[in-house]
């Protein structure tokens, strides 16, 4: 039996669920629903909670500081708070190869890869590129 | 006392019983000749709400005291708010 892997999530999907006005609102809500279904952990790394807390702040969202709470109390995520950049890292590589993907994206998806973990993304740049890379058995180092 | 139930009706009809017992949490008295010789306890549901759930209750109750306004395509605009306008840099 194939262990299900651990969801992280990126911020096209908080803040879908966040904004009841967006087009993917009901797909948040869906997802996590199907995440209860399934029983899986959800993990949130530290740099999409900076992207969602700048971004609702930026934006001046009332309450933005009650909905940055959520993200890194522990009731609902598990908070990923280390990082360590390196230049020959493949979220690096990703970013100046990948027209598309933006340096957050290609960090969760670098996390991924490394943590045998599930990418939960609305982002379809993003997605095509996880796609690409997600399998169990692939080389992960890029063709050059 | 009430739910006194004699050990051979308890014992004929025993699912019966454990189902009464849990659907309505409480507990039944086991009599033997109008003696009390034991006790069924249901285990008590522990009421604990699920916790998507409830992140979703608390961030409906946050939506109802602070609704985002963010227009339809915030979710897909993420990166052009926070960093800009992508230019074509790429050949």
């Amino acid at each position: 039996m194939v262990k299900k892997r651990r969801y992280l999530i990126d911020s096209s999907v908080i803040m879908a669920l966040f904004n009841e006005e967006d087009r993917q609102y009901k797909k948040a809500i869906e997802t996590f629903k199907r995440i209860k279904k399934e029983k899986r952990d959800i993990k949130i790394s530290c740099i999409t909670v900076i992207e969602l807390i700048s971004l609702m702040k930026y934006k001046n969202f009332n309450g933005w500081q009650k909905y940055g709470e959520k993200l890194i109390d522990g009731s609902m995520f598990i908070l990923d708070n280390g990082y360590i950049f390196d230049p020959n890292d493949l979220s690096w590589n990703l970013v100046i190869k990948k027209e598309k993907i933006g340096m957050v994206d290609a960090i969760e998806i670098e996390h991924c890869l490394q943590n045998d973990e599930e990418l939960l993304t609305f982002d379809e740049a993003q997605n095509k590129v996880w796609k690409e890379l997600d399998t169990r058995k692939i080389d992960i180092k890029l063709k050059k | 006392m009430n739910n006194l139930v004699n050990i051979t009706d308890f014992r004929s009809k025993l699912f019966d019983y454990v189902e009464i017992s849990k659907k309505n949490g409480k507990e039944i008295s086991i009599t033997k000749d109008k003696e009390l010789i034991g006790w069924f306890v249901p285990i008590k549901k522990a009421g604990k709400k699920d916790k998507v759930d409830k992140f979703l209750d608390d961030i409906k109750s946050l939506q109802k005291k602070y609704p985002i306004r963010g227009g339809k395509n915030l979710s897909q605009n993420i990166d052009k708010i926070l960093y800009g306008k992508k230019e074509k840099i790429f050949d």
